[in-house]
């Protein structure tokens, strides 16, 4: 199992790695471009780097099965022993971007304060959800949220892999069904707003339990999938 | 030595032919280590599990031995026993067809004979 | 690790693609996998490989079934003739993360072989050319020292002298590692020489089993004039005739071909490659018995 898992853990961080540095570079970039025109024009700017660290975060939990999964298969991985360490190497991906945003953010902050920007403001997705956070709390949310989001988007991305891009269609749809249809839109919504009307203890808590439980019902689509890929 | 096989007979017993015909020509001399199992599977890019099999019959008719450890070698005297042998093989090697195609070509044996006198061996 | 196969079908929706396929496989032989296009080699070898199950029917290696079984997929690596390593890795990231993956990986024999076809580790795996795909593909194999090795004809784009070579490697590896090796090739001639056994498939099934000797031992070529051959073949098996002018050329299958009447009669007699055994006993005529 040790081999295993460094084997298919190394091949993740690999992937990951790539992915990150590209985006952080082009993040950091993007923030930096923005400070310093800010600093020059009188014009009001708003920044959530938290925003685009989700839509990134789908977007690589929803191609790394499809990138890594057969390959780690053909070298001998078990399916198991892959769902696992992909569950594991996500939840530290979510802590480590959170982190990363975290330490990028507080800086961006401190940068701002001492040249007194005062039209450049810098948000994190937490600014909108809680009273005054402290950066351990947007430190968690943005872990949870990023973990869920992964969670949710490789479950996609297996379903894609299994039954090929009619699949993934037939489920966003349904997907879609659900949020529309008021029968089903009610409780759906009645489900998110009760999330986040309990403890941020319980709502993250039952996010990541969600999260684990998407993770889980992964083995469904991949235990028997080839590793030659059909789609 | 022989640079590759043909396939109309089987490899091992090329094998046994090429280390023979070594032996006769003097390339492997009488108490002389002769190349390895692997070495020849390599020369020829054969299954060593063949090769085995052509030395191995060669042990049997003690032409090789085998010195544990260190490798094949060739008996003293196996030489000799192989030309014993290969005069014997003439025989039904060479003057049974022959004979048999001169007879083919309306040959006969004085004819023959007379042509035996003509070729000369340079 | 012995393979054992056990009336093993395989199908793919109603497409069956191998039918009945019992079979045992010793351990440390090197096995020719031979069948034309679409005979099921690909599938039979990543099932005895355990990266796909089996629909119905038994695959045992070492007495336990392949199939997410960490402890046999450790010790069987099947290289594929391409598409094996993910395009957006290294070289180097790809030995390494084989290597975790393989115990009995090794290190020295992976930079012997990265020497030896002359890669470039810093490379990525999109950047290779073909042959260069491949012999990183032979390098994975060769240098895993898994009791089984699997090759489903690694030599695309490697050229005749690298082939030549990767043979030569195979052997070197075999001497120094025993170990089993399966090899699926088109290129039959030039490797024949070098299987213990050989396996030949046609349409899903396995037709024959024998060693590489017998194999050719049981087959023979044998031309003459039309009507006396016409006239010998009959209650003989043949499994290949050809007609030229008065001449005709039959192959015959399964009998003994140092018969007297043979070795004597005015006949042509000659023996036949494995490739061209491949192809006449795969060719639409019923099979062999």
């Amino acid at each position: 199992m040790k081999g295993q898992f460094a084997a298919i853990s190394y091949s993740l961080y690999v992937e990951l790695k790539y992915l990150m540095i590209r985006f952080w570079t082009i993040l950091l970039a993007f923030v930096v471009v923005d400070i310093l025109v800010f600093s020059q024009v009188n014009e009001h700017l708003l920044l959530v780097t938290s925003m685009p660290q989700y839509i990134f975060s789908g977007i690589v939990s929803f191609i790394i099965i499809r990138k890594s999964f057969s390959f780690c298969l053909k070298l001998g991985a078990t399916r198991k022993a892959y769902l696992l360490t992909m569950t594991c190497v996500f939840a530290l991906f979510a802590i480590v971007m959170s982190l990363i945003n975290v330490v990028i953010m507080s800086i961006s902050i401190k940068v701002i304060n001492s040249f007194n920007l005062m039209n450049v403001q810098l948000y994190y997705a937490g600014d909108f959800i809680f009273h005054d956070p402290t950066v351990a709390v947007h430190f968690l949310t943005d872990a949870v949220f990023i973990f869920f989001i992964t969670a949710a988007s490789c479950l996609l991305g297996s379903i894609v892999y299994k039954f090929g891009q009619t699949g993934g269609m037939i489920t966003g749809a349904v997907l879609i069904l659900l949020f529309t249809i008021p029968v089903t839109k009610e409780p759906v919504i009645h489900f998110i707003k009760s999330l986040s009307n309990g403890s941020l203890l319980l709502t993250f808590g039952t996010m990541v339990i969600v999260s684990f439980l998407f993770f889980l019902i992964n083995w469904l689509f991949l235990k028997k999938a080839s590793p030659v890929h059909q789609a | 030595m022989k640079q590759s096989l043909d396939h109309q007979r089987p490899i091992f017993q090329q094998i046994k032919e090429t280390i023979e015909e070594n032996i006769l020509n003097d390339a492997f001399p009488e108490e002389e280590r002769v190349p390895s199992t692997n070495e020849f599977a390599k020369m020829y890019r054969i299954n060593p599990a063949t090769a085995a099999k052509g030395i191995n019959q060669l042990v049997d008719h003690g032409i090789l031995y085998k010195k544990r450890g260190i490798g094949m070698f060739v008996c003293a005297g196996a030489k000799e026993v192989l030309l014993t042998q290969r005069k014997e093989e003439f025989y039904n090697r060479f003057i049974v067809p022959l004979k048999k195609e001169a007879q083919h070509l309306g040959i006969t044996v004085n004819e023959l004979k007379e042509l035996l006198d003509k070729g000369e061996i340079k | 690790m012995n393979i054992e196969a056990q009336l093993l079908n395989k199908c793919y929706g109603s497409k069956q693609v191998l039918k009945d396929i019992s079979l045992t496989l010793a351990q440390n032989k090197i096995y020719g996998l031979l069948g034309r296009n679409g005979a099921g080699k690909t599938t039979l070898m990543q099932i005895v490989a355990g990266h796909i199950p089996v629909t119905t029917g038994e695959v045992k290696v070492g007495n336990q079934s392949p199939f997410e079984n960490r402890s046999v997929l450790q010790n069987i690596c099947l290289i594929n003739e391409s598409g094996n390593f993910k395009k957006t890795l290294k070289v180097k990231d790809v030995l390494k993360i084989a290597s975790l993956f393989y115990p009995y990986w090794s290190e020295e024999a992976a930079e012997r072989l990265m020497e030896e076809f002359d890669l470039d580790c810093n490379m990525k795996v999109k950047a290779l050319s073909k042959g260069m795909e491949s012999a990183l593909g032979i390098i994975v194999g060769l240098s895993s020292r898994t009791s089984i090795t699997i090759f489903d004809e690694p030599y695309i784009g490697l050229d005749a002298a690298m082939r030549a070579r990767f043979y030569e490697l195979l052997l070197d590896e075999y001497e120094e590692y025993p170990r089993t090796f399966i090899i699926s090739t088109h290129l039959i001639d030039e490797v024949s020489n070098l299987f213990e056994e050989v396996l030949i498939m046609q349409k899903g099934k396995l037709i024959l089993q024998d060693t590489a000797e017998n194999l050719q031992q049981r087959c023979v070529s044998v031309k003459g004039p039309k009507s006396q051959i016409e006239e010998y073949e009959k209650g003989k098996q043949v499994i290949h005739e050809q007609v030229f002018g008065g001449e005709k050329k039959i192959v015959l299958f399964n009998e003994d071909i140092y018969a007297e009447e043979l070795v004597d009669s005015s006949f042509h007699v000659e023996a036949v490659h494995v490739q061209d055994i491949m192809i006449y006993l795969t060719a639409n005529r019923g099979g062999v018995a």
